[in-house]
């Protein structure tokens, strides 16, 4: 975990807006020398090593777990399971495994951690939250996916929570096809 | 600072010469969609910065579906971007953030922490001063007072984890 959240402070730094020179849009830019430019291509290589080991470490692991005891289901066992059809080559099973856990942890966490503000600095929403779960939930057990769609003031929660304090583009360059229309 | 905080986006790029709103956006130029200005834009959030969870009151499905929706003005927020490069995360992160928030709300009572003479500490939870900068937008550490909200509940949270140890996690190895 420790060298999950390494790699995401490191990454993090590169992909925020004017850390790394926009070398896609001017190619140019790539002859002036990094030491100008923040190092970016140092940094970035680092999160690359960084990303290459680790998410390769991982599906080395469950790789060797297979041959020795077995499949478990797991997203990799699933993904490895299926590729006598996918053919998927070792470093995109790595980054589809990778990105996995990269990308749904702290994006997750960061929004739950400003709907707890939220519910800090607004007692009488929070209030209202729960006189709707406790009327679905009772003590005996925690609420499961099953009771969303009787839980629709969490989920307005949820929603403003998102909209209130977003938690940041995920600033990777698209590219829109010809014909599409834009907002 | 503050335009350095809201200039939050997604870039984008076209790849042929396109007209919106009377401007040319000429092929190739990037794009930048800023998801501040998207959600906190007072032509459709009136009073932007107050959290008002009923502003969605019936919005209430997951946001892939109106993320599908072709109807922009119907989009309930754009916290997964949009497009064809739509986080492809969105029905996991759908359900993670849900549960996530559902399960602490059952469980626990979220206050403001007390000072030593008893006094509430306020919270900043300004954009601009109380939240990181950077590609990913964090609640800088802020102080509050958490409880249980009761002995049955926490016994339910523990009963649950035991369960759960030993029909999910046991199979899986630990400490990678």
């Amino acid at each position: 975990m420790q060298r999950l959240y390494d790699l995401m402070d490191h990454w993090s730094e590169v992909m925020e807006i004017g850390a790394t020179p926009p070398v896609d849009d001017f190619p140019w830019l790539k002859y002036i020398p990094q030491q100008l430019l923040g190092n970016w291509l140092s940094r970035t290589q680092q999160v690359q090593a960084e990303m290459n080991s680790l998410y390769g470490d991982l599906v080395r692991h469950v790789q060797r777990r297979r041959e020795q005891t077995g499949a478990l289901g797991s997203f990799v066992d699933k993904v490895l399971d299926q590729n006598k059809g996918l053919e998927l080559k070792d470093h995109q099973i790595y980054f589809l495994a990778g990105v996995a856990l990269e990308g749904g942890s702290d994006t997750s966490s960061a929004v739950i951690t400003s709907c707890i503000q939220a519910m800090v600095q607004f007692p009488e929403i929070q209030k209202k939250a729960q006189m709707e779960i406790d009327a679905v939930v009772d003590e005996s057990r925690t609420p499961v996916w099953a009771d969303f769609a009787q839980l629709p003031y969490v989920t307005q929660v949820v929603k403003e929570s998102q909209r209130w304090r977003p938690i940041g583009g995920l600033g990777f360059p698209h590219t829109l096809t010809a014909g599409k229309s834009h907002h | 600072m503050r335009e350095e905080k809201r200039a939050q986006f997604l870039t984008t790029k076209s790849n042929s010469d396109q007209w919106i709103d009377g401007k040319l956006l000429p092929k190739g130029a990037s794009v930048f969609i800023n998801l501040w200005d998207i959600h906190h834009d007072e032509r459709r959030w009136e009073n932007h910065d107050e959290f008002d969870p009923d502003r969605y009151a019936g919005y209430t499905m997951v946001a892939s579906e109106y993320a599908n929706s072709s109807n922009y003005d119907k989009r309930d927020h754009y916290a997964y971007g949009n497009g064809r490069r739509l986080c492809p995360g969105i029905h996991l992160g759908e359900r993670n953030i849900f549960l996530g928030i559902v399960k602490l709300l059952w469980a626990f009572r979220f206050e403001k922490a007390t000072d030593s003479s008893g006094k509430p500490i306020d919270i900043d939870t300004d954009y601009q001063t109380g939240y990181t900068e950077g590609f990913l937008i964090n609640a800088r550490p802020f102080k509050c007072k958490i409880t249980s909200r009761s002995q049955a509940r926490e016994n339910t949270i523990m009963r649950e984890f035991a369960q759960v140890s030993q029909d999910v996690f046991s199979k899986y190895e630990t400490g990678l």
